[in-house]
């Protein structure tokens, strides 16, 4: 009885090891596609509905922040940001906790990673850049609004209309999405940045995220900065101007993209011979 | 690998897939990174038309937005050998500034969009990536590429400004238009120093005023241009190659 069944499950264990070094099901398919169109749709979407919201709350109960109203219609959408990144953070490190088993697998049984394999974790390190990149731009679009909230509004508090999506949804978004870019490299690229078996953390792994951590720590200076003097009158005043600083080192992004350009062509260099191969043989 | 041999990968699904990725990556980054140096360096400047002076505007203006797209277009000569790069990052600079303009200064806080337009950037862009282009040299497009975006910035936008200069006489008192505007939307940012740079020993060299300052901004471009080069380089090219406690 139990011998049966455990020949019944080594039995399972090679059909699964056949098909993942074979790899059938992601044959020509994109999954990062996938994860781009979602990730991106809700993140836009995210942004959208924050900008609707805004624009149906910001007068009528966004001007004193001592009031009930306030707190429910501003504090309320702070704390939906906060389930929405915690529930981001949460998931986007532990998808990739683990190292890929179908790349374990591969790596045993072949030697090596099927080359379309691997494309498709190119493919999905660069989507997740590219995601992180759209919070960017709803950096840039809140951070200009704050500029324009504070002509009208005499400053009574850190949580304003326009400080509650840039301070307190997209920076923290930036931290978590650049991070996942790296947690993702870290996990399923690693040996394009340091080589086979090597080890060691490549400072694009670090660099990247740095950025949304310095727009976040930049605030606690900037609202410091103040709370203790009335700086309205010029929105270039010094103690804004980490924020563009901290904004630099995304450009470690592109760092860790175009690291994985020659193995994109290796890949699909070799992806070309097999086919070419493969219509000989049938031939 | 061969040009011909790239070329033909080129071709793939998967490949056209990843330019797409790429292209969304560099619009996301390109739109936060310069608009945000733009808007916390040249802001107030940038904002407001009865900002835009003969001092501050045509100097801090164009230096601040050349440090980021000079970012763009080093890096796209380095990675990619297009001669795309600044062009690119004005055009999608100026996208997230007039995406914020007519959604947060004038359908949010009502302000008219003559009073809020933002500077263009993208003539001198691409004069700088033709100049690459034609030069294959850093240094003969600092020195000339460089040079021209600051000294055209103010030239270039003056076609926008030139409306809100005309001089109008209320009460008694002659100021231009884009005075008069910012006298009726009070913010805290109204400017007061304005009145007191037409003071001073600049006014002293008469008509030739936007002359010095646009020559002063050529100038700073010229510098500009080499911090932009070293930022790309130091955050953009270094961190590819450096790894810690690499065994
Ligand atoms: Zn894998
Ligand atoms: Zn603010």
């Amino acid at each position: 009885m139990a011998a049966t069944s455990i020949s019944a499950s080594v039995e399972r264990q090679a059909v699964q090891i056949e098909e993942v070094k074979h790899d059938k099901t992601a044959h020509g398919e994109m999954p990062f596609v996938r994860f781009l169109v979602i990730g991106g749709g809700l993140g836009l979407l995210s942004l959208l509905l924050i900008r609707l919201w805004q624009g149906e709350w910001w007068f009528p109960v966004g001007m004193d922040a001592t009031t009930p109203e306030f707190a429910t219609y501003w504090l309320g959408l702070l704390y939906v940001e906060w389930i929405v990144l915690i529930a981001a953070a949460i998931i986007g490190f532990t998808a990739y906790r683990k190292p890929c088993p179908t790349c374990a697998v591969q790596r045993k049984e072949l030697g090596r990673i099927d080359p379309e394999h691997e494309l498709n974790h190119i493919g999905k390190l660069w989507a997740t850049v590219a995601v992180a990149a759209m919070f960017g731009f709803g950096v840039s679009y809140f951070a200009e609004q704050d500029a324009v909230w504070h002509q009208i509004v005499v400053r009574d508090t850190a949580f304003t209309p326009s400080h509650i999506p840039l301070f307190f949804y997209t920076f923290p978004m930036l931290i978590i999405m650049t991070g996942v870019s790296s947690w993702y490299a870290y996990n399923r690229l690693h040996h394009l940045y340091v080589g086979e078996g090597g080890k060691g953390i490549p400072i694009c792994y670090l660099l990247f995220p740095a950025g949304g951590w310095f727009l976040f720590a930049n605030v606690a200076f900037n609202e410091l900065g103040h709370s203790s003097w009335i700086t309205e009158e010029l929105f270039v005043q010094p103690y804004h101007w980490p924020f563009a600083w901290a904004t630099y080192f995304f450009f470690a992004g592109f760092a860790l993209l175009f690291k994985t350009v020659p193995r994109i062509f290796e890949n699909l260099g070799e992806i070309a011979q097999q086919a070419s191969t493969e219509a000989k043989a049938s031939s | 690998m061969k040009a011909e041999e790239l070329a033909v990968l080129g071709q793939h699904k998967m490949a056209k897939v990843f330019d797409v990725i790429l292209l969304l990556a560099l619009i996301g980054f390109f739109t936060v990174i310069p608009h945000v140096s733009r808007m916390l360096y040249m802001g107030d400047w940038d904002f407001w038309v009865d900002w835009k002076d003969k001092l501050w505007w045509p100097i801090a203006g164009p230096s601040s937005a050349l440090l980021v797209t000079a970012v763009g277009h080093y890096l796209a000569w380095y990675y990619l050998r297009l001669p795309l790069g600044a062009t690119f990052t004005a055009v999608f600079v100026l996208i997230g500034a007039w995406l914020s303009r007519i959604f947060s200064f004038y359908s949010m806080e009502y302000y008219p969009i003559n009073f809020i337009w933002p500077a263009t950037t993208i003539p001198m862009a691409l004069a700088l990536d033709l100049i690459l282009f034609w030069s294959r040299s850093y240094l003969v497009t600092s020195l000339i590429g460089g040079f021209l975006w600051g000294f055209l910035f103010y030239p270039v936008n003056w076609l926008m400004l030139m409306p809100f200069l005309q001089p109008v006489t209320l009460f008694g008192k002659t100021f231009t238009i884009a005075d008069l505007m910012g006298y009726y939307f009070i913010r805290p940012q109204t400017p007061e120093y304005l009145r007191r740079i037409d003071e001073g020993t600049l006014q002293a060299f008469l008509g030739q005023r936007i002359w010095i300052s646009i020559l002063m901004a050529g100038i700073a471009c010229t510098f500009m241009y080499w911090i932009g080069i070293g930022l790309g380089k130091l955050l953009g090219i270094l961190p590819m190659r450096k790894v810690l406690r690499q065994t």
